[in-house]
Order: C-alpha cells, then sequence, then structure tokens
C-alpha cells in the first residue's frame, strides 16, 4: 500500500513537470500591439488621451475652468507666450561603448537607452525604453499636478545649453541642460548627469507657475523596454515594480498595483524592473511617494502579450534631485551603486549562496573567460574543498564492500521476513552494530547529503537569474548556459553519470521499494534536468564525474581494505556458531 | 493525572502542529528521501527518528530532538542504533548523549 502511495506522488510530480514544461513556454504569436491602459487615464499624463472626456458634454467649459483654477493665476491666459525654448526638434545623443542614451528636446525626456552589452534575440540592442508603445509617456516627464501646464512642458521644445551634451573629462559623465519658460511665469529646468559607466542619470528637475516653484515629480514612462521579454515566457518574467523600504525588498505584480498602486514613506530606492533589467529611483534615505501605471499590452486575439510598469516618482521638496538606475541587473555594477540594489536580483531564498557563488564565478571568468568552462573550475575547487570529506566516505565504502559475505549472511538469516516486520528493525540494528564494531560506515551523514540540494538550487538560481550569464555561450551546441540544451545531451550525460555512480556504491538499502526507487532516481533526474539551464547540467555532470573519479583512484591506490576483527566476533566464530 | 499531554500517546489525538510537522515529513519521506537512499549513519534513520520522536514528545521537543540528531549525522558525528529517548525529551535534549 506504502509503495503505491509513494510511486503514486512521484508520477503526479513527473506529470506535473513534463506538462509545464512542455506545454507552458509555447512561443506565442506577434500581431501588432494593442495597448490597454490599465490604470486610471488621470494618472499618466502625456499619454496622449490623458484628459479627453467622454463625447457629448459640456467638457470644454469645465476644462478651462478648471485649469484655470489649478494656475492660481486667474488672469493669465492658460498658455503663455513661449520666450525660452527651441525653434526645431533635436535631439541629444551620447554615445559610448556601454551605452547609446538619446534625449528629446520635445519635452526633454529620455526616448532611448540602449545597454550595448546586451542584445536581444533578433541581435538587436536592448532598449530600456519601449520602441513598441506609441503615445506612451518618456522618462523625465514631468507632473505638476497642474495638467494644462503638464501636457505643455512635455510637449514644448526645450533650449538645450549648448545645443548638446558637454563631457566632463575627469569624471566621465555628461551633463545636459533643458530650458523652457512662458512669460506667464512657467518654468522647467532639467539638468541630467549621464554616466554610462553604470548606467545612472543624475535628474535636477525644477518647475515653476506663476512665478513660484511648483512641486514636480519625475514621470517615468512605461519599462523596462527589455525586447526580448515582450514575447511571454515561462521562465523570463514580465515587468512589475520593485522597491527597498524598512529593509525590506517589496514585489509587486501588476494586479497587485492595479488595487494599490501608491507606496509611499522612506524608501531606499523604488523601481520597475523585469527578469534582467531595472529601472529605479536612488532615494537614498528619504522619504517619497510613488504611483505605479501598469501597462498592458495584448495581441489581436486579446491575449496578453507583456506588461509594462510605468512610474511617477515624487520626492519630498517642491523640485527633483535624484539620482536613477536604467540598466541591467549586474552584479558588480549594481554592488557599486549601492550594496542594497543587489538584492533587486531575485536570486530567491538561497540567496546567501548564489552571490558569494556568483562572485567567484565572476573572478573565475576574469582569467578564463568563457562561462562554461568558469563553471567546470568552480566545480573542480567545489570538489577540492570537499574532497577529505569524500576521500574518508569513499574509504568506509571499500571496506563496506569487504564486509559484505558478512551483510549477506545477516540479511540472508531475515530475509523471509517482510519490510513491515519487526525483524525487519532487528535486522537493521544488527547490521548497524556490525558496522560499528569494524568501524565501518559507508554514509556520510544527512547533512552533506542535504547541502548539495541548497547548492544545487543556488546554482539553478545563479543561471537563471544573472544576466551575465544571458546568452554566454560555452561551445559546440551550447550556446546559451542560462537556458536547456537544445540537443538534451548534456542532461543524458548528467543521467549516466549518476548511474555509473550509483553502480559504485555498495546497496544500503535492504527494503525492495527503497531499491527500486534508488534505481529509478537517475532517470527522474535526467527527466528534471531536460529543461534546466545547460549550465546547470555542466555543474552537475562534472561534480559527478570528479566524484566517480575520486572513487575510482582511491580504491585503485588503497587496494583491498583491512578490517579488524574484534575479539567478541572472534570467539563467537570458535564456538562454530555457523550462521555468522 | 498528570497532565502531560505530548507524553499520552495513542489515546490522545495530536494537535494541528504535530500533525502538520507529521505530514511534512512523510511528504519528505516519500518525495526527497528517495534521492539520498543510505545515506544516513544512523538507525532509526533522520527522518524515522523526527517524526517517531514528534509522535511521542509532540511538535516542539520531538523537532528539537529532531534536529539534534540531524546535526550529528555528519561526518564528524557518531553513527549506529540511536532510539528516541522514552521520555523526558528535554532533559534528554540537554544531557549529552550517552554513547
Amino acid at each position: 500500500m506504502e509503495k503505491n502511495v509513494i510511486i503514486a506522488v512521484i508520477l503526479s510530480f513527473l506529470v506535473l513537470y513534463v506538462y509545464q514544461a512542455m506545454f507552458a513556454p509555447k512561443p506565442v504569436p506577434k500581431p501588432k500591439a494593442v495597448q490597454t491602459e490599465l490604470a486610471q487615464g488621470s494618472a499618466a499624463p502625456g499619454a496622449g488621451q490623458s484628459a479627453t472626456p467622454g463625447a457629448g458634454q459640456p467638457a470644454t467649459a469645465n476644462a478651462a475652468a478648471a485649469a484655470g483654477a489649478d494656475a492660481a493665476a486667474p488672469g493669465l491666459a492658460p498658455a503663455g507666450t513661449v520666450v525660452v525654448s527651441d525653434t526645431e526638434a533635436r535631439d541629444v545623443v551620447i554615445d559610448t561603448d556601454m551605452l547609446r542614451a538619446v534625449f528629446s528636446n520635445r519635452g526633454a525626456a529620455l526616448t532611448s537607452w540602449q545597454v550595448k552589452r546586451y542584445k536581444d534575440k533578433a541581435g538587436k540592442l536592448v532598449d530600456l525604453v519601449p520602441q513598441t508603445l506609441a503615445g506612451a509617456a518618456k522618462p523625465f516627464q514631468i507632473d505638476t499636478g497642474n495638467a494644462a501646464v503638464d501636457a505643455r512642458a512635455n510637449s514644448a521644445l526645450y533650449r538645450v545649453d549648448g545645443g548638446g551634451a558637454a563631457r566632463d573629462p575627469k569624471k566621465g559623465t555628461y551633463q545636459i541642460a533643458f530650458e523652457y519658460r512662458e512669460t506667464n511665469g512657467v518654468a522647467v529646468r532639467k539638468h541630467f548627469t549621464v554616466d554610462p559607466r553604470n548606467y545612472t542619470v543624475g535628474a535636477a528637475i525644477t518647475a515653476e507657475i506663476a512665478g513660484s516653484p511648483a512641486n514636480v515629480a519625475v514621470v517615468m514612462g512605461p519599462g523596462p523596454g527589455d525586447v526580448e521579454t515582450s514575447e511571454a515566457s515561462q521562465y523570463l518574467m514580465g515587468a512589475r515594480a520593485i522597491l527597498y523600504r524598512n529593509g525590506k525588498v517589496e514585489r509587486h505584480d501588476s494586479s497587485a498595483l492595479l488595487s494599490q498602486p501608491v507606496m509611499e514613506g522612506p524608501m531606499r530606492w523604488a523601481g520597475v524592473d523585469d527578469h534582467y533589467f531595472l529601472s529605479t529611483a536612488l532615494v537614498g534615505s528619504g522619504a517619497a511617494r510613488v504611483e505605479y501605471r501598469p501597462l498592458a499590452t495584448q495581441n489581436s486575439q486579446g491575449k496578453p502579450l507583456h506588461t509594462f510598469v510605468g512610474y511617477t516618482f515624487n520626492p519630498t521638496g517642491m523640485g527633483v534631485d535624484t539620482t536613477f538606475f536604467i540598466g541591467p541587473k549586474e552584479f558588480e555594477i549594481l554592488k557599486a551603486i549601492d550594496a542594497e540594489l543587489v538584492r533587486s536580483i531575485d536570486y530567491g531564498m538561497f540567496a546567501w549562496i548564489v552571490v558569494p557563488l556568483l562572485g567567484a564565478l565572476n573572478k573565475i571568468n576574469g582569467y578564463i573567460g568563457n562561462f562554461g568552462w568558469s563553471i567546470i573550475a568552480l566545480t573542480f575547487l567545489i570538489n577540492l574543498a570537499i574532497f577529505p570529506l569524500r576521500h574518508k566516505s569513499v574509504v568506509s565504502m571499500k571496506k563496506m564492500q569487504a564486509l559484505q559475505p558478512e551483510i549477506k549472511a545477516i540479511q540472508d538469516r531475515y530475509g523471509k521476513l517482510k519490510a513491515t516486520d519487526p525483524g525487519r528493525q532487528k535486522m537493521n540494528t544488527e547490521l548497524m552494530e556490525l558496522y560499528k564494531q569494524r568501524g565501518v560506515n559507508p554514509a556520510s551523514g544527512c547533512v552533506p547529503m542535504l547541502l548539495t540540494m541548497p547548492i544545487l538550487f543556488a546554482f539553478y538560481s545563479m543561471l537563471a537569474y544573472s544576466i551575465e550569464l544571458r546568452g554566454a555561450p560555452f561551445g559546440l551546441w551550447i550556446k546559451d548556459l542560462s537556458v536547456y540544451d537544445p540537443y538534451y545531451v548534456a542532461p543524458i550525460l548528467t543521467g549516466i553519470t549518476m548511474l555509473v555512480q550509483q553502480k559504485m556504491t555498495p546497496q544500503t538499502a535492504t527494503d525492495p521499494v527503497q531499491q527500486k526507487m534508488f534505481m529509478l532516481m537517475p532517470v527522474i533526474f535526467t527527466v528534471m534536468f531536460l529543461w534546466a539551464p545547460s549550465g546547470l547540467n555542466i555543474y552537475w555532470l562534472f561534480n559527478n564525474l570528479l566524484a566517480i573519479g575520486q572513487q575510482y583512484f582511491t580504491n585503485r591506490l588503497i587496494g583491498p581494505a583491512r578490517i579488524p576483527r574484534p575479539a567478541a566476533e572472534r570467539r563467537l566464530t570458535k564456538k562454530g556458531d555457523g550462521s555468522v | 493525572m498528570p497532565s502531560s499531554s505530548a507524553e499520552a500517546g495513542s489515546a490522545q489525538v495530536p494537535d494541528v502542529l504535530t500533525r502538520g510537522v507529521l505530514g511534512a515529513l512523510k511528504i519528505y519521506k516519500a518525495v526527497v528521501s528517495p534521492l539520498f537512499t543510505g545515506s544516513c549513519r544512523y538507525l532509526p534513520s533522520c527522518s524515522d527518528y523526527m517524526s517517531e520522536a514528534v509522535e511521542r514528545h509532540g511538535a516542539a521537543a520531538g523537532t528539537a530532538l529532531g534536529l539534534r540528531r540531524l546535526a550529528r549525522c555528519q561526518p564528524l558525528g557518531g553513527c549506529g542504533h540511536d532510539p528516541v529517548p522514552a521520555n523526558d525529551p528535554w532533559r534528554a535534549l540537554l544531557s549529552r548523549r550517552p554513547q
């Protein structure tokens, strides 16, 4: 009965896993994207259709009255004469080996942010400002709470100081200053400091309405615009809100944001991220109010295609003087900006193992230059560290084999009993006593065994969530260590090594059900590993190979095991107790 | 009657916590444990030991005993026959193992 239960559980796990792996990640057809604004329209200034009331209402009068009241200067026309601006639209381009950023003087906003080290599947540079969303707000537009002013401030042509970006040769940063001014006291100044080496933008923004400073919030358009994740996938997560407050990372997906779009209070950083990219305001120690706007795209059949999340960032004080990070979640870069920013990488519960593991892997890769070989080198180092532990267990395994005749004698004596028989317990006790007397123990214990699991999971998280390993090739047919082996060679080889390892290990399980399970394990493991990142298979494969090698050479070198025969045993044999 | 509910044994229905821990152990033994067959140094094995300890002494003392056993189940620990203490689990926890 118990046997059936176990088999049922394993089978259902298998079915579940195979189903997920085979049917879930179907490629979604890519028809023209239809956008649906999930959040309330009023929260999205500059989104084109912002304040458009229903047809047939006496809207114009109301809107004009509202605008007049908002302007707090009833004598002035809503749109004053422009005094400082530009006559033509121009792009300010910063182009380095790591980044190509384009600011437009229309609204003094960011229109493109291409991270040059990362390409999408089509081989194009990843642009973190989504280019497919027509009419969506662009990063660094503003929200003053006055819709009429915002509409002009986000569409006007700003004057660019010096006509472009000025490079600071000492710091390696680029400065851009935008200005827009009307006669009625509306004035907006934006000063950006772009550091292409760590993907940050310092934004100093002030706004005046009717000559007095206005509270201004930064509108960060929908993002991140990682093109690759615009294909819905089981393995890559879409955009969601992420923020760090009260010493904890909070993640909110778009459905949660619909019911609770506003996050307030002291926070260290707040923004949006997806699987590999992050756009965030680095608040530091201050307080802020962040309002999120999820934006879902659908295909022509109305099926969800991708989710972007925009956010409006409003720090305390009238103006804005905040640095933003818009870039790949590269461990070393994030760490250099803020140690706690590293936690935006979703390594899960074993992050405390993943972090040193990735640190070591990055170091090794600095010498080797190929992450596949680096994984092998790291596996070798891990095995070197546990060499003494394993040596002990290999030696006692050898002794075990020498004891085999005696073990068999005991087993035969109890052989007819069923697994549930209490006499069986007695046999186990007797076996254990035998091992103990001879100083033999085949097992290294539960702790080392259980420890391999977190390390395996940590390897998985590292491979699946580190941008460093995204698209990292190994060689031959393995083009990307972070996704599964397309020909399943690595997992099948891994399964074979498990089988070999098992054949070399003396069987200690006496229960036939357990023995069958034991034999089934390499098969179950192989199936589980079929769709795992190929890097994980490479780790496990070499781990097994090293273990097999160590066992083989130890056995060859130490020769037959010498086992002390205890006095009690000798006396027993002299008495002529043939059954022992 | 001494009101030691944990040691009352079969007559009492185990509380939610106890049943939860036992259930978790059962799942572990069915799904995870077959991966590590024959790795335990002791008898009864660590998971059997913990189940028995929880059954006998309740969730708190039983889990503590089980974790204590697990901590010893590594190459530097002992091995062999190591049954669950029949009574007074907390004292058994604090005392040094007689073996």
